[in-house]
């Protein structure tokens, strides 16, 4: 069996009396995209921070790539390999779109053209090219996603986190995007999909991963998981249950 | 890059014209302009493009100036070796401060400095022996001599500021097109996204600090010469910093040449001021306070906006200058 | 013993002005999270304002000069208004730098403004005030600051009443909690801050006409009170009047302390190292719990 990608082991975490994230163990393949589901408050954004180091945990390991992330800063899990996209994403005001998309070559080591060439082809890719050199200031939010997409893509990531992504796109682009997580997932990018649409979830997850209430409450395949109990109870209540299908 | 290649052009014609001028008054002016234009691009180096506004880069003024002139003065140490060991004080504060103030932004950052350029006043005041106190230092001319920067006519200080500003202004225009200064950009649209692309902002921060901080030490050094006479009431006041700040942005700071216009244009009222009202003080800081509170509601670009937008005759807007995607 | 207690005494009295200062700045930072870098120069109109009116006459008596305080509140808060309409109502929109250069901005040209309008010369309408002092036992309390301290002190138990009796008040602090929410649930907010620029523009111009009988009038005086309410509510921490109250007052006895038993550069010196100290390792302030970061 391969090493994992990620695991997380018994990470807790709580802000104040709140018990944000219970003995979450979580074992990630380097080959796949994932789906990260759960109602509202079941700990969701907490373990997307604790991954990208915003938040340490209160206890438990987080282990990426055979590398303990204790001490590392968002920056460098970034540079590890280890990126994420952002539900609301800033537009980077002195920058132009591809500009702003660039960065993520500068910081691998990429020369200005180099950079510039590399980020043609993610716009390219994305549906983006004629918005290459307008400020971002001017675009719509799904577009900023996009670019923000881009962005962490240039870092030529090993696992990216989509916070909620796809909300906020129209039908074409969603539709882009889904073709292009596909073919970066068969290249070999792990994607952590954190969403609340339930047809993105089926058509992308390999597995699918349901947090309630701070744990992990199941993880598997999405046929196998859309069936346990436990989950129906999560999203419906335990009544649901009591109703025969 | 063609606006840095068409200011240094003008520099370079500013130095020419100068052999023309006879009149002192307005060779001093000028002078002024030049180096009050080095301090302002410097500023611009570290707040215009980062966003955080330092109300206290009088430090970088005042301490190489001291460094360089105590050195001199007192132990004969050669001007140019002086100043390059001013300059790296003011590099050495510059890295200290911006470590500090590495989680403080907005108006907590503008505090912060303000209080280290105060705290610099008074260290200045109170360790009267070695600073000469209130008083300041009266700088000895003896000859001329260049290695010391003792020039004996003003003209000669001009062509070491225009040929120092010109430095500057190449200087910041290679930043700003640099892998600095895209993530300058960043950090300053949005620290968590700079952080999901890798880039580490604390080592950004301290070393545009540094640069900032070199170059205006660079400017101080030079200057302090020009007016033989060290005065801490000027130097390290905390009015200084405000007005270099307010100067550069009602210039425009997102332009290269909005700090070298907004020094003109305070120096302009000044030159005015002293015309029409003879010893009234007060002129030029009142019409750059206000001209400050009317760039910031009504064009907050600056002078410069306002100057494309009459040269596009149409009156509309410049689009969005990006000064990186000139380069190709 | 003597010393100690005189020196403590004299700094709860300076800080009473000091406390005045800085629960102005506290009002419109914790409200509309905007630092008026120009508050120190709406003292000095305040100043100015009420040297103008000692011109019409000063009656007999030793509080005589105090007829003016009234009126100059009057004018200051009518400025605070104009101050919130014109600039402030539209600045709310802008970004943070824009607001400190605003501010700054009009804090410099306010400095010149004063210096062309009224010259540079330092005024004291002479007063029985300047100078008076009651003694008790071995203590000296000198009438000015002391009357200044008083009314510091009336205006906190009023502000205190404000924010937690009223209407306006229950209104300003949802607001100050989170404008979305307030507006929502039908709060008029651009009225909340047009009453809380007015208030904290005459609290300035009541520092200022206390201070006028015992104080140089004069271009930059403001930059005497400002850092001072500035550090205070910076201490106290955001959003807390009443503690930056405290705060002024407590600066005004670090301020004679010092005074008394160093130098006035180190005095001087002293407070600012003290800011840096707070801004750089608790910004968010000594007097609330660790909350937020800056």
């Amino acid at each position: 069996m391969p090493e994992p990608l990620l695991a997380l082991r018994g990470v807790c975490k709580s802000f104040g009396a709140v018990r944000s994230l219970v003995d979450v163990d979580l074992v990630i393949a380097p080959s796949s995209v994932v789906g990260l589901i759960g109602p509202n408050g079941a700990g969701k954004s907490t373990l997307i921070n604790i991954l990208t180091g915003v938040y340490q945990p209160d206890s438990g390991s987080v282990i990426f790539g055979g590398k303990d992330l204790v001490g590392v800063s968002t920056a460098q899990r970034a540079r590890l390999g280890l990126v994420r996209t952002f539900q609301r994403p800033s537009p980077i005001v002195d920058l132009s779109a591809i500009e702003g998309v660039m960065v993520g070559g500068l910081v691998r080591g990429l020369s200005r053209t180099d950079a510039r060439a590399e980020a043609q082809a993610h716009l390219a890719r994305l549906g983006l090219r004629a918005e290459a050199e307008r400020s971002p200031r001017t675009l719509p939010t799904g577009r900023l996603k996009l670019l923000d997409f881009a962005r962490v893509l240039m870092l030529r990531p090993k696992l990216v986190l989509l916070d909620e992504l796809m909300s906020g796109l129209s039908g074409g682009e969603l539709e882009i995007v889904l073709d292009t997580i596909d073919a970066l997932a068969a290249e070999g990018i792990v994607f952590l999909v954190v969403e609340h649409l339930m047809e993105v979830i089926q058509r992308l997850s390999r597995s699918l991963v349901v947090m309630d209430a701070g744990s992990v409450i199941a993880h598997g395949p999405p046929e196998q998981v859309v069936r346990d109990r436990r989950v129906v109870e999560a999203y419906l209540g335990s009544d649901a249950l009591a109703t025969p299908c | 890059m063609r606006s840095c290649a068409a200011i240094c052009a003008m520099l370079a014609v500013v130095a020419a014209a100068s052999f023309l001028i006879q009149d002192s008054y307005i060779l001093g002016v000028m002078t002024v302009t030049t180096f009050l234009a080095i301090w302002g691009q410097s500023w611009n180096l570290l707040s215009g493009l980062s966003g955080n506004v330092s109300l206290g880069h009088s430090v970088f003024i005042a301490m190489p100036a001291y460094v360089t002139v105590v050195l001199f003065q007192t132990w004969h140490v050669p001007v140019l070796a002086g100043a390059l060991l001013g300059i790296a004080a003011a590099v050495a504060l510059a890295a200290f401060i911006g470590a500090a103030t590495l989680r403080l932004s907005g108006p907590y950052f503008a505090l912060a400095t303000l209080s280290a350029s105060a705290v610099m006043l008074s260290l200045i005041l109170h360790f009267s022996d070695i600073t000469g106190g209130p008083n300041g230092i009266p700088i000895a001319f003896t000859e001329a001599d260049w290695t010391n920067l003792e020039f004996d006519h003003t003209r000669s200080y001009l062509l070491v500021g225009l040929g120092l500003l010109c430095v500057v202004t190449i200087f910041v225009a290679g930043f700003r097109r640099s892998r600095l200064g895209f993530y300058v950009a960043v950090i300053k649209s949005s620290e968590a996204v700079a952080r999901a692309a890798g880039i580490r902002i604390a080592l950004v921060k301290v070393v545009i600090y540094c640069m900032s901080a070199a170059l205006t030490a660079a400017g101080a050094v030079v200057y302090v010469f020009y007016l033989r006479f060290l005065d801490p009431g000027f130097l390290a006041g905390l009015t200084l910093s405000v007005e270099i700040a307010l100067f550069a942005v009602v210039g425009g700071t997102g332009f290269l040449a909005g700090p070298i216009l907004g020094a003109a244009f305070y120096e302009l009222i000044d030159v005015v001021a002293n015309a029409r009202f003879g010893d009234v003080g007060g002129w030029d800081v009142m019409v750059l306070g206000f001209s400050v509170v009317v760039i910031v509601m009504t064009e907050p670009r600056g002078l410069c906006e306002l100057a494309l937008r009459l040269v596009r005759a149409g009156g509309a807007p410049a689009r969005m200058r990006s000064v990186q995607r000139e380069a190709k | 013993m003597t010393i100690l207690l005189q020196a403590v005494i004299n700094g709860l009295l300076i800080g009473g002005v000091y406390a005045l200062a800085a629960m102005g700045v506290s009002l419109m930072f914790g409200i509309m999270k905007l630092i008026n870098f120009a508050h120190g120069e709406f003292i000095m109109l305040g100043m100015y304002i009420a040297v103008v009116f000692t011109g019409v006459g000063i009656p007999a008596g030793l509080l005589g000069i105090y007829w003016v305080v009234i009126p100059t509140m009057v004018v200051t808060a009518g400025v605070g208004a104009l101050f919130y309409v014109a600039l402030l109502d539209r600045a709310a929109r802008f970004g943070e730098s824009p607001q400190i250069l605003l501010t700054i901005g009009l804090s410099i040209g306010g400095i010149g403004l004063a210096q062309v309008v009224a010259g540079s010369d330092f005024k004291l309408p002479p007063n029985p005030v300047n100078g008076a002092s009651l003694a008790l036992g071995d203590i000296t309390f000198q009438v000015g600051p002391g009357i200044a301290f008083l009314l510091a002190v009336a205006m906190a138990i009023w502000m205190a009443w404000m924010l937690k009796r009223t209407r306006f008040g229950k209104n300003a602090r949802a607001v100050a909690e989170s404008r979305e929410t307030a507006e929502m649930l039908g709060v008029n907010a651009h009225h909340v801050f047009l009453v809380t620029t007015t208030i904290s523009i005459a609290l300035a111009g009541l520092a200022g006409a206390l201070v006028i009988p015992y104080h140089y009038t004069y271009p930059s005086v403001g930059e005497d009170f400002v850092v001072m309410a500035f550090l205070a509510v910076v201490i106290a921490g955001l959003g807390n009047v009443l503690g930056s109250v405290l705060g002024g007052l407590l600066l005004g006895c670090i301020q004679s302390l010092t005074a008394t038993y160093f130098d006035i550069d180190l005095s001087t010196a002293a407070i600012y190292v003290l800011f840096l100290a707070v801004l750089l390792l608790r910004p968010e302030g000594l007097f609330t719990a660790a909350r937020r970061t800056v």
